[in-house]
């Protein structure tokens, strides 16, 4: 019984298991080179938006978060 | 009616000495008359006497209506070997394959469909010819290996056939499919780990995504083997199904037919053969 428990389990797991990323709306940072995965496109806000979203994405790229603060080290 | 059966039953063996005949006469009555032990102790004196294979099936017929199975497969297979060449050899193999099923004669495979013998009130009628009536050498063999053989035991049927052999097989095909998918699922669930730890990777400090020029290659690594283990973790469970399905189809065949053809298997070219026909080529 034990063993048709794990051999049961083994093939559910196997069975409902699939490759399925999450599709979030903004992902990677593409700002100096533009450069985007399949799927997204690199917008004005150096970063790739996935191409059926919708919207603006709220976070920064690498480049406007080092600006930052470098403008705000600057300002002080 | 002694001589008259000695004379037909075995014209060429030896006549019986007036000891033997007494005897077997003796055993005879007590067997007719219910007594199967008494009947066993007179012709196992006669065998002692004259070591007379014959003698060797009254005294199993005797121990089998006492109900000693297991000293009458004994003594029959004392008694094949005694007379290898016994006219009656099938007869008793078949007593044999009756009474030990397990532990059929090394010689000859058992016919399954053998019906059982019959002695349970009737004297023993197949061969009621006294001794002498097969025609068989007859080394000389102490009385006591007729309870003791000193031969090494006969050989013993694997119980394996055709359906159960099947059937084990593909139960072991559908545990090592269902690994195999089992293996390429987790690695399908590591691969979509991957892409979304580089997703949604934001800097703890500035809250910055991680530039996709720098990782390209790990995503498109971990994008592209995903779907290709999660096909193969999805091929692989169906096949483990197929298999567990086939096995469990050749267990009931091998509960309701199973027992009827015991099978040998083989080396055969380039795989492995049984009786029935049945290969495996590997």
């Amino acid at each position: 019984m034990a063993f048709l428990r794990w051999a049961l389990l083994l093939a559910v797991a196997a069975a409902t298991s699939c490759f399925s990323p999450k599709q979030p709306a903004c992902a990677f940072s593409c700002v100096d080179d533009g450069v985007c995965p399949v799927g997204f496109t690199c917008q004005s806000d150096g970063i790739c938006h996935r191409d059926d979203s919708q919207g603006t994405c709220t976070i920064p790229s690498q480049i406007d978060a080092g600006d930052a603060g470098d403008a705000g080290d600057s300002s002080d | 009616m002694f001589a008259t059966v000695v004379a037909l039953a075995a014209p060429a063996a030896r006549a019986p000495s007036a000891e033997e005949q007494r005897l077997f006469d003796e055993g005879l009555r007590a067997f007719q008359a219910g007594d199967a032990r008494a009947a066993e102790k007179a012709w196992k004196t006669g065998y002692a006497i004259a070591r007379d294979p014959a003698f060797l099936v009254h005294i199993g017929e005797a121990q089998e209506k006492a109900g000693a199975a297991a000293e009458a497969a004994d003594t029959y297979r004392h008694y094949l070997r005694d007379a290898p060449d016994a006219s009656d050899r099938a007869d008793i193999e078949q007593r044999l394959a009756r009474l030990a099923p397990a532990a059929p004669p090394a010689t000859a495979a058992p016919s399954p469909a053998e019906a059982p013998g019959e002695f349970g009130a009737s004297p023993p009628t197949p061969s009621l010819a006294p001794p002498s009536a097969p025609a068989a050498p007859r080394p000389a063999v102490p009385m006591g290996d007729v309870e003791h053989p000193s031969s090494p035991a006969p050989q013993e049927d694997s119980g394996w056939n055709r359906y159960n052999i099947t059937a084990v097989s593909s139960a072991g095909v559908a545990v090592i499919l269902l690994g195999a998918a089992a293996m390429f699922a987790a690695q399908a669930a590591s691969a979509e780990s991957d892409v979304n730890r580089l997703l949604l990777y934001r800097d703890q400090s500035t809250g910055a995504p991680l530039k996709y020029s720098d990782v390209a290659a790990q995503y498109q690594q971990a994008t592209a083997d995903g779907p290709r283990h999660d096909r193969n973790a999805k091929i692989a469970l169906a096949a483990s199904a197929v298999a567990a399905a086939v096995s469990a189809t050749f267990f009931v065949l091998d509960a309701k037919l199973g027992a009827t053809p015991a099978v040998a298997i083989a080396p055969a070219g380039h795989g492995v053969a049984a009786t029935g026909g049945w290969q495996w080529r590997f």
